[in-house]
Order: structure tokens, then sequence, then C-alpha cells
């Protein structure tokens, strides 16, 4: 009798046989080729080595987290006879024992190694087995493992280097391009130009104002001169590790300026800083990082190559307000709307509207109701072919 | 309470003693984002409030009609209804268009061949075979 051995590979895997001599996905390979592949390709099996190497605290990760996605043990549970065949079940070695284990320290919690209830025969007690799974509590399970937060450390959660609430305000976001500005010509006058690449901290609410208060002097060739506390503004910028942990430092990153405080500062400004060149690559790349870290705003390069002076990169920064639909203006303006003979309507006006003008929806909705037929939209129901037949079309 | 056409007795002469406007309605459709509306909303937000207060026999209508051309349609009181699409026009353009469905009728537009064209019938009235003398052979 013919025996037809049973293996759970992929043929995706066996394709890739280095023993083949046809490459092709259809070619069979020898059932010695299958067992050779089972023994040297078992990692390949496992889907934590199809996925990136999750990183594991103790010896025990890596091994349990494959187990998570490995068949019952029991090597005759999956046996069935196919088409009158007889098949013999070829078992596996214990999947544990060729694993890899990863010594590498992590901050989440893996679940725990697997287990199994045992079988019905095997407990000596008055259990009896459901014989439906209705009503049945559900236990166990690592489905929503990575989904509990005790199971992650904050320290994973990734962490952008802009804002994630973008700022819309366009006092602000002019108010925060002048704080760039200052800051990255400060660091240009102090440290010179290579330190205008460098890892800036957001800075506080005191920080913010003593940009903001540096006057910016624009002379007619274009150059510019900081009148303020120069120095103070870029020992802001650099990181000071003894504050990083108190919450009291914490707090004061996450300050946001008023909008009626930064209309306030945009009126006290005179425009010429909206002149500043920013021709400068270096200076244009400080200043747009800067942006992109105090607003949240990432601006694509191709504006950002157009964008030679301050008043043009604020063009591209602050967008202009969505125009107002002309309903709402004349909602505004209640010229038409005092009136009588007219009628505003802000949107479309649908046939059902125009039949509810005259109180005849009503009667329409009944009459449908009466038939079953669908309200709105055509139910489905085609349109009359006779019409199609008499125009002598199939 | 919308303006009907009266009930003819006689032959209606608009115009002869009392005249009627046969324009009882008028829709503006407009669109907010395309360009084609631009006059028509510079009309409806500047012109409109006069042209409506000139005519407070006809009642106007305003609503937008998105992704759609601009257009006025003139409702007469004969039951017709005649639209214009004012596409790409400037604010008194509109307001030319808006004057020509004022001014409309309501009828279908006629070739005119004669002359003169008269609606009042003859004053010897229509011929009938059973008055008068009859015609001998």
């Amino acid at each position: 009798m013919r025996r037809i051995i049973h293996l759970r590979r992929s043929s995706r895997l066996l394709g890739d046989c280095s023993c083949s001599t046809r490459p092709s996905v259809s070619s069979a390979p020898t059932s010695r080729c299958l067992v050779q592949h089972q023994h040297q390709h078992r990692d390949f099996s496992s889907p934590a080595s199809r996925r990136p190497q999750v990183p594991a605290q103790t010896p025990n990760i890596s091994r349990s987290y494959a187990q998570l996605h490995l068949k019952p043990k029991n090597p005759l549970a999956n046996y069935e006879p196919r088409n009158g065949q007889v098949e013999e079940y070829l078992p596996e070695e214990d999947p544990d024992a060729d694993l890899v284990d990863a010594d590498i320290p992590t901050e989440i919690k893996p679940p725990g190694r697997l287990r199994s209830a045992p079988r019905p025969d095997d407990v000596e007690t008055d259990y009896t087995p459901a014989l439906t799974a209705e009503g049945l509590e559900e236990v166990g399970g690592v489905a929503d493992w990575w989904e509990d937060d005790n199971h992650w450390s904050p320290s994973l959660e990734y962490v952008g280097f802009g804002r994630r609430d973008k700022i819309t305000d366009h006092a602000v976001l002019e108010a925060l391009t002048r704080r760039a500005v200052v800051e990255a010509l400060a660091v240009r006058e102090v440290e010179g130009e290579a330190a205008l690449g460098g890892t800036w901290q957001e800075g506080g609410r005191e920080a913010l104002l003593r940009a903001l208060e540096v006057n910016l002097v624009v002379g007619e060739d274009g150059f510019v001169a900081l009148d303020g506390k120069v120095t103070s503004i870029v020992e802001d910028l650099k990181s000071r590790p003894e504050a990083a942990d108190s919450e009291q430092q914490q707090g004061q990153e996450d300050f946001v300026l008023p909008a009626q405080q930064a209309t306030e500062f945009r009126k006290s400004w005179d425009k010429s800083w909206k002149t500043i060149s920013l021709e400068d690559p270096r200076l244009k790349f400080a200043v747009n990082k800067r942006v992109q870290q105090l607003t949240g705003h990432i601006i694509p390069d191709h504006k950002l190559l157009t964008a030679n002076t301050v008043a043009a990169y604020l063009s591209i920064l602050v967008k202009p307000p969505p125009a107002k639909k002309l309903a709402e203006v004349i909602a505004q303006k209640r010229e038409l709307l005092s009136l009588p003979n007219v009628t505003v309507y802000p949107r479309r006006v649908t046939p059902i509207d125009k039949e509810k003008m005259v109180g005849r929806w009503k009667v329409i909705v009944n009459e449908l109701d009466k038939r079953d037929l669908p309200i709105v939209g055509t139910g489905g129901y085609s349109k009359e072919p006779e019409r199609k037949w008499a125009m002598g079309k199939a | 309470m919308t303006v009907v056409a009266l009930k003819q007795i006689s032959t209606a002469r608009n115009g002869v003693g009392a005249f009627i406007l046969q324009c009882k309605k008028m829709d503006f459709h407009y669109c907010d984002w395309a360009g084609s509306s631009k006059g028509m909303n510079g009309f409806i937000k500047s012109v409109l409030p006069r042209f409506a207060a000139a005519h407070p026999q006809i009642e106007f209508q305003v609503s937008p009609r998105p992704s759609k051309h601009p257009v006025i349609v003139g409702h007469y009181i004969n039951g017709k209804k005649k639209t214009i699409c004012v596409r790409n026009l400037d604010p008194l353009q509109v307001l030319k268009k808006a004057e020509l469905l004022r001014e409309a009728s309501g009828e279908k537009l006629k070739r005119t061949t004669k002359p003169v064209t008269s609606s009042n019938p003859s004053v010897r009235g229509i011929w009938s075979p059973f008055h008068g003398e009859g015609l001998k052979v």
C-alpha cells in the first residue's frame, strides 16, 4: 500500500531546496530531502523567525514566544486519513531544542510559557466536559497581550520630534517663527554656523519670552543685528541634564503661547523682520527644523526650496483661512434675508425638499409604504425593460 | 399665495388697464467652489438685494447647486419655466439675464413672420353658416 508522508511544512520553503535539481516550486523533492529540511530549516517554521527578532529579557522569552504559535504537542491530534489512503505521521522533535536563547535586556513583559489544560481522561475528578461551547467562560489567550499598557514600558512609546498637536493660530505661528529665526541667528552669531545643526531644547515660557523680546534690526544691505540677551538665548537651547527629569521642567516644556499674547507681540514688531534672507541653506535648515519642533508643521522640501525670505516662509507655513461660503456671507450681511420675498438655503434644495415645501412628501411616503417600495433610491429595481424592447434593443 | 392666471371669461389683454408680471418666481443656483460661479456669487452678494427689493411681486429663492454651473430659473404663471445658464458671466451680465427672464412671458419662443401681430379678433365676428341670409347656389 502506498504511504504518504504527512508534513506540516509550507511548499514555499520546500521549493527553495538546495538539493533539488529543478528550482521551480512545483518540483517535488524526495522524502529524504523533506526530512532533512525539517531539521535544517526548523527555525523558518516558527513565526518568531519570520518577523523581526523580539528582544528577550529572560532565556524563556523567545522560546515561549515561539511556542505560542506552535500546534499542540499531541502528534496524533492532526492525524486523519485522506482519500482512503493511510498516512504516516512523522513526529517532530522538540521545537524548543534548537531555539537560541537571546539574552537581551528589555522592558517589555512577554507572556509566559504556554500551558495546556489536562485531558479530561487524566483528571481524576468528577469533571464532565461540555458538549457545546455555548455559555462557557473564555479564559486565557494572549491575543490582546500587547494591548495592555502594563506589558509595555513608557520608554518604548514613540516620541516624535515635533509637536503632536499642530499649532494653527496665525499669530502664534508667526511668533514661533520669529523665535526660531532669533534663535538660529543667535546660535550662528555666538557659536558659529557649525552649531546650527545641533540638538536644541524646546524650552519653556521663560526661554520663549526671552527670544521674543529680542529686537531684530535689519540693515539696508540685509545684515541682521540682534538686540537683546543673545548669550542667554543660546544657553536656553542647550540641554541641562540635571533639570531634565524634574516635573516642573516638564510642565514648562508644554507651555503654549496664548493667541492674545502672540497678537500683542506681533503688533509690537516692525515688519522689516520678515525681509530677513533665508538664502543660506544652513540658516534655513535651522529655522525650519526649529519651527517643526515648536509647531509640529513639516514643510515639504519643494516648497522650502522657494522660501528665500521669512515672509515667503510664513506664507507657506501660515495657511489662509478657508473661504466663507456664500450662504454664510449672506447670513452675515442680513441684506437679502431682510426682504420678505427672498429665501436663502444654505444647502442644495433637493426634490424631497421641494415635495416637503408643498406638503406632499408625507403622502408620497405613505403610498410607497403601502406598496412596499423603497422611500429613497431604486431599491435594486431596474428600469422597465419594455421600453428597451420597444426601442429594438436586446 | 402665488400669483395665478385669471379665469378667462374674455380674452386677456395684459397691460390694457392692468398689468400682471408673468414671472412669479426666480431661482438662483450657485456653487461655492467652482470658478464659473464667481460672477453669479458676486451678483447674489451685491446686486440681487436691490433687484429683489425692486420686484416684490417675484419670489426669489437662492440655493447652492454644488459642482454645477450657475443657473437662473424663471417660473411663470402659465406653469412653464425657463432656465438660463450664467457660467463665467460677470455680475452685470447675470443681471441682464435676470431681467430677460423677468420680462419673458413664459410662452415658447415663436418665429414672427408678419410685420404686425395682433391678438384682437375681427370686429365683424366669426362667420357662421347658420346665421345671415345664407348663400344661394
